[in-house]
């Protein structure tokens, strides 16, 4: 019943996919002579108008790439984060945006349950993140994880991707891939270019504001086949590449990139911002299953520090 | 009229803190019981929006006679039910009115991309229950009182029942306490007692305090 309400990514539904037309979770209603939607799951009342701005600011955008000099992007960046630090004595939890992000990614991968799906798999960690945990007050650390988690999100939906899921001060998203492998791919790249330029441009700046450390990320990218199952409640994805991408991330230095061989090959005219990493004590110690050669993993020559 | 003192007496605090959802504070008329459910309500605020339901003030006149409250009480959260309504209406719609004032209240998402305060929860005292009741055959009053405890469990809240009876043996057991109000004078001087008749999870019972 669930899968015939629920479109597909590839249906050709512009973002965020048909959603205030989901009667499970949306009811169009008037509150105080406002037009919008009632959230069913938050209980809230969400204005149409606030809905628009909402969609405009994640919808994904195949031309987006943060660039170190676009002050616009970067200026909002920085506003938004100064607005969520400044609660950050208080006991506060997930902006609306966050959770309508996790949940188009949950409905998506419920709608295509058991089924495989081939994807590129991003991960994304904080660099040392332990030391940041003992020299932090919880309320420090979880404002700080919290910010980080918001704009890499925003960043991910920027680039057609979904979060799959947080874990501390790491994040795995999926750009899921229908005919446009290469196009997926590049955004991907450029997803783990912007988070990186995101951090040193306007969430580091931001954070010495309000007295943080600075960050620094590691990212990992590879594409391929993984299933979509169920671990309970909520989706999940198993699979050879996920497992891939997560030996392949923490290669890469701080700030740095790392890819699979199988995204470095649709790159297309992108392949020669990425070296193959030659030393034996950092290469994978597994073969492609495509090509039954060693796994090569690319690092990125450019380092966002 | 207000004082600090019944909120000072620790085992009522630890009542509070340990997760209990339902008081009834009995006791006859002038006897204190609305200021011990309000000084109650005031060391909670951190946590708890409080509602005040009530069959005979405005809310400007609460605000006259107990000044204090203002901080904690804001007029939308007293809930005046009148005298007319309560003879004129079914006591069954009344309490599905009141039901549904607390729980309907419609929060709206300002801005999407800050973290949300975690919201408090709802702290109700209830002066207007005897009225509301007084029509029902015991079955019905049974599960009136079970629908309004079971409205706070369902919202992490608490309730307070204020009562003049003497006997109310079914609230009484279906809460996690009950305390006992009543008014002694001594050389002229009146002194407020409380009796501690039921308080779940402190073991202890019948415990008398005088102010």
């Amino acid at each position: 019943m669930l899968s015939h309400t629920i479109p597909k990514i590839n249906d050709s539904l512009p973002f965020p996919f048909d959603i205030q037309n989901d009667r499970l979770r949306f009811q169009s209603t008037t509150v105080h002579n406002q037009k919008g939607y009632y959230d069913l799951v938050e209980k809230k009342f969400i204005s149409a108008q606030k809905m628009q701005d909402l969609i405009d600011e994640l919808k994904p955008d195949d031309s987006f790439e943060i660039k170190p000099d676009d002050s616009v992007i970067i200026d909002k960046i920085k506003k938004r984060i100064n607005q969520n630090l400044s609660f950050m004595q208080k006991n506060t939890r997930d902006s609306y945006s966050i959770k309508l992000l996790k949940y188009l990614s949950n409905r998506l991968l419920s709608s295509q349950s058991e089924q495989n799906m081939t994807s590129v798999i991003l991960f994304v960690d904080i660099v040392k993140s332990t030391n940041l945990a003992t020299t932090l007050t919880p309320n420090e650390m979880s404002s700080l994880i919290r910010v980080f988690s918001q704009e890499i999100s925003i960043l991910i939906s920027k680039h057609s991707g979904f979060v799959l899921k947080y874990a501390g001060d790491a994040a795995i998203a999926f750009f899921p891939i229908s005919n446009n492998a290469e196009d997926v791919c590049q955004n991907a790249v450029r997803c783990a270019k912007s988070m990186n330029r995101a951090i040193k441009h306007a969430i580091n700046p931001a954070f010495e504001k309000f007295g943080l450390p600075e960050i620094k990320i590691r990212v990992g990218v590879e594409s391929g086949n993984n299933q979509i199952v169920f671990f309970g409640p909520e989706p999940d994805l198993i699979g050879s590449t996920i497992t891939m991408t997560s030996k392949i991330y923490p290669l890469a230095d701080p700030c740095q990139i790392a890819i699979g061989e199988e995204v470095y090959k649709k790159l297309n005219g992108a392949t020669n911002h990425f070296s193959q990493i030659q030393s034996d004590s950092k290469k994978l110690p597994y073969t492609n299953s495509n090509t039954g050669k060693e796994y090569a993993v690319y690092l990125s020559k450019e380092v966002f520090s | 009229m207000m004082s600090s003192e019944y909120s000072e007496f620790p085992i009522l605090k630890k009542f509070l803190e340990i997760g209990n959802r339902s008081l009834l504070i009995k006791g006859e008329s002038g006897d204190g019981k609305k200021s011990l459910s309000l000084d109650l309500a005031r060391t909670m605020t951190k946590d708890y929006n409080i509602y005040f339901i009530t069959g005979n003030k405005k809310p400007e006149m609460m605000h006259t006679w107990y000044p204090l409250v203002k901080s904690f009480l804001p007029s939308e959260n007293i809930i005046q039910i009148s005298s007319n309504e309560l003879i004129s209406s079914d006591s069954n719609f009344l309490l599905a009115e009141m039901l549904n004032h607390i729980s309907d209240t419609v929060t709206t998402v300002d801005d999407p991309f800050v973290s949300e305060e975690i919201p408090k929860k709802p702290f109700i005292i209830l002066d207007i229950w005897d009225s509301i009741i007084t029509e029902f055959n015991p079955q019905l009053k049974m599960h009136a009182e079970k629908l309004v405890t079971s409205l706070a469990d369902k919202h992490n809240g608490f309730i307070v029942f204020l009562s003049d009876k003497e006997e109310n043996s079914s609230l009484e057991q279906l809460v996690d306490g009950v305390i006992q109000t009543s008014k002694l004078y001594v050389d002229n001087y009146m002194m407020r007692e409380i009796i501690l008749k039921k308080t779940n999870g402190n073991g202890n019972s019948n415990i008398k305090n005088t102010i």
